[in-house]
């Protein structure tokens, strides 16, 4: 389970739609604290957003 | 009498529809698990330790004039991680004309020259091999044999990944393929897509399942007992015969996703119509030979079987504990799930939908508008294409009953398809567009442009694979050789990958 979590949030999709703006942000804020909410803030979304496709693909 | 023949055909519509749609929901419980299997891809792939063991391999290569190309494949072997002490190259020159064997021989591999004009499938060239290693070196010699193209490029950790799910437990494991000339050109980018495709929706979810994928033709590697035998696929199509023999005995067919390779794609659309018309024949002789035995297996098990790799071997009759009895259980469902979904595959659903269209939506609507005329939306359907210019227009074509509203009839259902298929051809580009993000890392850097192009001429793929297959049922095909030309290697790969 462990190695699925951890493939969710590094490979496909996630390079692209997680990694690449954390990533940026990372590199662009000064603030560790702006970064860590917005990290987390990406996160969530990435989350949400792909397991709603996932379903949405699936009922339809 | 004319008129009566086709009264009574039109008056056959109800009952028709309702057979067609019948039909339409037996194919789609064939396909219905696919979506599952896309979504899994979409995320998730098995992963394998690193191996305690190295194993020793044969390497089993078929090459016809490949002078251009066999002597970068072993290169790239020879490259390998992996001592080199345990693995022996095997090529077998099949009726070669050029230089392939003194190429082959000159790098180090094993060659074994065969000549035999009738035939002449890769197929016999890896029986022919095979016999030849069993007579030499035996063939328990080696644990393990891979199988590829002589236009094929292998990473430098290939054998080493392999390894990994072989040491696992793994008996049948098939690689990433990617391609050498992704962008050389629109041809040799739809097949480039497809390779991916397949592993996107079918090998990564099949992997994770425990069930059993595709093999597809090279990059994949199997146990010493598949071949204890000899070989004994010879069809245009080995891989699928092999597939399905497979998975009727049970065997697991793993993906490994770490261990990539690259494959050469055709770049003349002379060349891949003849490549898809032999794949779609050999996909139909799989489908009558081996199709009986799999939906056999959906209801019976492991019962009836067409070979046994196994034969021979004893097994011990021991009390089993609870647990022993509910493994066996959960095995035999995953056995007849694998059963059916490679009978799903093998099943030429794009053939029995057309038959299914002409007897149903052209002959049999057309008789019904004969004797009842009919009053229609030009643009019916219930793809988004079809609602918008519904939304736009209210063009409505309208004909009572005679023969003209029989001929009309038949051309607007013909129209409806037309208009369908190209709704399917805009909403398959999308796939296009979902491998090029998800596969980013993998693809070679491609201008936007080219991306874009690509994504255009991506549905041609699917629209070429249905054409061959109503080909195919009709024409007889033989197996003729692809050339391979290009004269890439793996250092020029690596070196685009760091740039």
């Amino acid at each position: 389970m462990k190695n699925l979590i951890e493939q969710f949030y590094n490979e496909g999709f996630a390079t692209t739609f997680y990694k690449k703006p954390v990533k940026y942000i990372n590199k662009k804020i000064k603030n560790k604290t702006l970064v860590k909410i917005l990290s987390i803030l990406i996160k969530v979304l990435y989350t949400v957003i792909f397991i709603g496709i996932a379903i949405y693909y699936l009922i339809k | 009498m004319l008129s009566l023949i086709i009264n009574s055909i039109g008056n056959f519509y109800n009952t028709g529809i309702k057979i067609s749609n019948i039909i339409a929901t037996i194919l789609a419980i064939l396909v219905f698990h696919k979506s599952f299997y896309f979504v899994i891809g979409m995320f998730f792939t098995r992963k394998f330790k690193p191996a305690k063991k190295k194993h020793k391999y044969g390497i089993l290569i078929a090459a016809r004039n490949e002078k251009y190309v066999i002597g970068n494949l072993i290169d790239s072997i020879k490259k390998q991680d992996y001592p080199s002490d345990l693995y022996t190259i095997f090529v077998v020159a099949d009726n070669c004309t050029d230089n392939t064997a003194e190429i082959a021989r000159k790098k180090g591999a094993i060659v074994y020259e065969r000549f035999d004009d009738i035939h002449k499938t890769k197929g016999y060239a890896l029986e022919f091999l095979v016999n030849n290693i069993k007579k030499d070196y035996g063939i328990e010699t080696f644990e393990g044999y891979f199988v590829f193209d002589a236009d094929n490029l292998l990473k430098s950790n290939y054998i080493s990944k392999m390894n990994d799910a072989f040491d696992e437990g793994c008996k049948i494991i098939t690689s990433y393929r990617n391609t050498k000339n992704f962008d050389e050109n629109w041809v040799a980018s739809t097949y480039a897509l497809h390779w991916i495709r397949s592993i996107r929706v079918n090998h990564r979810a099949r992997s994770i399942l425990r069930l059993a994928t595709n093999i597809q033709g090279t990059g994949f590697l199997f146990t010493n007992e598949v071949i204890k035998n000899g070989w004994h696929y010879t069809s245009l199509t080995e891989d699928r015969a092999l597939t399905a023999d497979a998975v009727a005995q049970g065997y697991q067919i793993t993906y490994q996703d770490e261990a990539e390779f690259y494959d050469e794609q055709p770049t003349n659309i002379k060349i891949a119509l003849r490549q898809r018309l032999r794949w779609s024949k050999g996909h139909l002789q799989a489908f009558v030979e081996s199709g009986p035995y799999l939906f056999i297996n959906i209801f019976f098990g492991k019962k009836f079987l067409k070979v046994n790799w196994k034969k021979g071997k004893k097994h011990e009759k021991k009390k089993r504990t609870f647990k022993e009895f509910m493994l066996d259980v959960i095995e035999s469902i995953r056995h007849r799930f694998a059963s059916f979904d490679t009978l799903s595959q093998l099943t030429p659903i794009s053939f029995i939908n057309l038959c299914r269209w002409l007897l149903f939506s052209v002959l049999i609507y057309g008789c019904y508008a004969y004797s009842n005329g009919f009053d229609v939306n030009l643009f019916q359907g219930g793809t988004y294409l079809a609602k918008f210019l519904r939304e736009i227009t209210n063009i409505r074509i309208v004909y009572s009953p005679g023969v003209n509203a029989l001929l009309v009839g038949m051309l607007i259902t013909i129209w409806f398809r037309i208009l369908y298929r190209i709704a399917m051809y805009f909403s398959n580009m999308l796939m296009a567009i979902y491998l090029f993000i998800v596969e980013d890392a993998r693809i070679k850097k491609i201008k936007f442009w080219k991306k874009l192009l690509f994504i255009f001429t991506w549905p041609t793929f699917d629209i070429i694979g249905r054409y061959t297959t109503y080909a195919a049922v009709f024409m007889n095909v033989t197996w003729k050789p692809i050339p391979h030309e290009s004269k890439i290697t793996i250092d020029d790969i690596s070196n685009n990958e760091v740039e």
